[in-house]
């Protein structure tokens, strides 16, 4: 079926979807992003499916990813990134990854797996970066409920603290906590 | 004239999407069972027959990209995140007819615990709430801490469970920080 964009539209559209999806593009490329959408089905298709999995993906719990598989995976990217560029990465690429590995990844997903793990490489870096901020929204969510339980916990602390038998245990639980919300707190106001 | 091609793209979505979760995850992987601060609260939606109406599950990779986003806005509160494995709540709504019933658990809770080597450091009545302080210890520092709270003037009770090295001073001046009423509010974590 014939579209009414034309190929060159379809690439420029093709390169933005992802963004697009996650709103990071600007007004007018959103706009333009809108327009093209609307005419291209296929577009279309394909944007709803990474929204699905975006959607499922965002679904899945964090699992530890095995030390070996990490491993294995960078070892990868450094041959592979050796191949390419000797003169810059000659030293990594002495070290064999395993061969299970490479048989399982396959020559063909072996560039998507570089581009992956790199990529991964930026997200982890961006989580830790001093900069990085709870864009996400659950991300966002699970802040609050963490300042929440914390501070519910120096509420309770603050009250308890009242009335709490004097032992040493106490000493080290609940007056520190009073103590540091009390010292925390303005100085009451005298009339 | 080019397709765009999903069926190209997908894959390199999920990949990296699959790569991601597995770097951010601890190299690590945490089994809070074996944790000695740990507390399993599931018991609870038992004895109230009912879903929490608040319910607050952070660990692992969660509770560590939370530290990192707070990092810059509030390093104090990342600092205390990142030695935290994990924060367990559950709020239920407290019927006056059920406010005996939950005592009566919470005794038993605390002295359950009791015996698996924790220390109620705080036990308080009044005005007809209650409270239940109780840690456990690992030599030095502080491994859990568990507060039980059954307020029948609230209609509420809620039991937290935080895992980690645990600072009460810590908690105590970080948490005074925030206004946990605005946070109870539309923000409050309620169950969907």
């Amino acid at each position: 079926m014939s579209t009414p964009i034309n190929p060159d539209e379809a690439a420029w559209l093709d390169a933005r979807l992802e963004a697009h999806l996650d709103g990071a593009l600007g007004p007018e490329e959103t706009r333009e992003a809108a327009r093209l959408l609307a005419l291209h089905p296929p577009a279309q298709e394909a944007l709803a499916e990474a929204a699905a999995i975006r959607d499922a993906l965002g679904r899945i719990p964090a699992y530890a990813c095995p030390d070996h598989v990490t491993e294995a995976v960078f070892r990868r990217v450094r041959q592979e990134e050796a191949a390419r560029r000797p003169w810059l990465l000659s030293r990594q690429a002495e070290r064999p990854g395993p061969s299970w590995f490479a048989e399982w990844l396959g020559p063909a997903l072996r560039p998507v797996a570089a581009a992956a793990a790199l990529s991964a490489l930026v997200l982890a870096s961006a989580l830790v970066q001093p900069g990085a901020r709870p864009v996400d929204p659950q991300l966002a969510e699970a802040t609050r409920e963490a300042q929440w339980a914390i501070a519910y916990l120096s509420e309770v602390g603050r009250k308890t603290g009242h009335t709490v038998r004097q032992d040493v245990l106490a000493e080290r639980v609940v007056a520190p906590m009073q103590h540091a919300v009390e010292a925390a707190l303005p100085a009451p106001v005298k009339d | 004239m080019p397709e765009i091609t999903p069926m190209k793209t997908l894959p390199r979505l999920l990949a990296l999407f699959g790569l991601a979760l597995c770097l951010a995850a601890p190299a690590a992987a945490q089994n809070l069972d074996r944790e000695p601060g740990y507390v399993d609260l599931s018991e609870l939606e038992s004895l109230f027959r009912a879903e929490p109406k608040i319910e607050v599950n952070l660990k692992g990779a969660l509770l560590r990209m939370v530290a990192s986003a707070s990092r810059r806005d509030d390093p104090e509160f990342a600092r205390l995140l990142l030695k935290l494995k994990a924060i367990h709540v559950r709020g239920y709504d407290l019927s006056r007819a059920q406010a005996d019933e939950v005592e009566r658990f919470t005794s038993g809770f605390s002295r359950r615990l009791e015996g698996r080597g924790w220390e109620t450091v705080a036990r308080v009545r009044e005005d007809g709430e209650r409270v239940d302080m109780l840690v456990h210890t690992d030599g030095e520092t502080i491994a859990g801490l568990v507060v039980l709270v059954v307020s029948p003037e609230d209609d509420e009770s809620i039991f937290v469970n935080i895992v980690g090295d645990i600072d009460p001073e810590e908690i105590g001046r970080i948490g005074s920080k925030f206004d946990i009423d605005a946070l109870s509010g539309d923000a409050l974590p309620r169950k969907k």
